[in-house]
């Protein structure tokens, strides 16, 4: 674009060139006249799209910068996501060790337990070999 | 001034040559430009697609993460439940150790007492025993002395020569009396015999007792130093589970952290992509502003052409050399 931008621009100033030159040569009703309806005309549209145009490659510059840094964030989301992913991975990992652990613990715990009814009642047992 | 028509043709065939350039690249811009925009557009529109896809991504990622970080609440509440129990069940099994600890002295005290009592009973036992056999020899003794005394009071009974059997008589009442006293001891010796037997029994019993006691208490402990083994086991794995929560605290943390750091990219993507979508917009507005201009100069250039056209036509005519 920018080439062909840079060419257009050239263009449609060498032809106000060929015109300013010939103006002081072709002066004439006839010469007046083309002008006028033609080539004055000519001369702002021309103008408009340069400045169209260069307006346009601003903005799909801007665009294209602003979407490079869109993608340079969705790397970086890309990257956390996966980040966060391992994270819940060894969470996930970890939390099923713990709950095994805690299963064990409370097993014990339970076991443990049931053995003091067992002592009470040895001891219950001790006692009843004599009484006063 | 040029009046000249050859000169004015020259300048006119200059102008419609250079317009036909200007419009060739005017048309060659516009369709650069058309293509530049089509581009720009559907990189907009795929970046946008794209930054949704992964914001939509990441946000499912969140809900995940907001789901472990729930369980991991529940999680801790366990482990926090397990640990306390685990401790509790391990301060109890001490308590347990130590009221077998006490019941087993008391009972070594009782079986102490019992093993004295049982000294004291055989003891008594033997020296009733000892009684009892002087007792029944002396009761002997004082049975053939009664015998031997009646039978001389018999002989002095038959003998008739004598005339009085006094001293016989105070000799076998003497002797019957001797008798009854040895009687009545063997008796009492007897009786103590019994008693003794029976004291030495009941604290035979007792001492067999508590030794059956010291022996379910022997029991007693071994459980509860098993229970206190299992114990201190669980709280071992109560230990662990702990490390392993404190672990999984520190990775979700991590997380919440990458979780934050991925929002405020999240953000400046909404407002990147808002831009770059902004801008291809005010491009293709650019664009469509250009082409229109673009419409209109190629068809001033076409009339101007035409128009020139005809001025050469007549140009032309003027300059052909006449008959005359």
């Amino acid at each position: 674009m920018e080439n062909t931008l840079w060419l257009f621009e050239h263009t449609s100033r060498a032809f106000q060139e060929l015109r300013q030159s010939i103006s002081a040569i072709w002066d004439d009703q006839a010469a007046r006249e083309i002008s006028a309806r033609f080539l004055e005309p000519h001369a702002s549209d021309s103008a408009d799209l340069v400045s169209n145009y260069k307006n346009q490659q601003n903005s799909t510059n801007d665009s294209k910068r602003y979407i490079a840094e869109t993608n340079e964030h969705i790397q970086k989301i890309k990257q956390f996501t996966d980040e966060i992913s391992r994270y819940l991975t060894d969470a996930s990992y970890y939390s099923s060790n713990a709950s095994s652990v805690i299963g064990k613990s409370r097993q014990y715990t339970s076991e443990a337990s049931a053995k003091f009814l067992d002592i009470q009642s040895q001891i219950d047992s001790a006692n009843a070999c004599w009484s006063e | 001034m040029a009046n000249d028509p050859r000169i004015l043709l020259q300048i006119i065939d200059d102008l419609s040559f250079d317009l036909g350039d200007w419009s060739r690249t005017a048309n060659e811009i516009c369709s650069t430009a058309n293509f530049l925009q089509i581009q720009t557009m559907e990189n907009a529109s795929s970046t946008m697609r794209d930054a949704r896809r992964y914001s939509s991504e990441f946000k499912d990622m969140i809900h995940q993460l907001e789901i472990a970080e729930n369980s991991f609440k529940t999680l801790r509440r366990k482990c926090d439940d397990i640990c306390k129990n685990a401790n509790d069940v391990l301060n109890e099994s001490d308590i347990w150790r130590e009221k077998v600890g006490t019941t087993t002295s008391i009972w070594q005290g009782k079986l102490q007492s019992a093993e004295d009592w049982l000294n004291r009973a055989t003891a008594r036992l033997e020296r009733a025993v000892d009684w009892l056999t002087r007792a029944i020899y002396e009761f002997e003794s004082a049975h053939d002395k009664y015998e031997e005394a009646n039978r001389r009071l018999r002989s002095c009974y038959n003998d008739r020569e004598r005339k009085t059997c006094a001293s016989e008589e105070r000799s076998a009442l003497v002797a019957r009396q001797h008798l009854e006293e040895a009687r009545e001891n063997t008796e009492k010796a007897q009786k103590e015999v019994e008693d003794a037997t029976e004291e030495k029994d009941q604290a035979s019993q007792k001492v067999t007792a508590c030794q059956n006691a010291l022996s379910i208490l022997a029991e007693a402990d071994e459980i509860a130093i098993t229970a206190q083994t299992i114990a201190t086991s669980a709280v071992q794995e109560a230990m662990k589970a702990l490390d392993i929560i404190q672990k999984i605290s520190k990775i979700l943390e991590t997380a919440q952290k990458a979780r934050n750091e991925a929002d405020k990219e999240c953000d400046a993507m909404e407002v990147s992509v808002m831009n770059g979508q902004s801008c291809a917009e005010e491009a293709a507005n650019f664009y469509n502003l250009a082409e229109d201009i673009s419409d209109q100069a190629q068809h001033i250039v076409h009339a101007a052409i035409q128009e020139m056209e005809n001025r050469m036509d007549l140009l032309r005519e003027l300059n052909r050399p006449t008959l005359e």
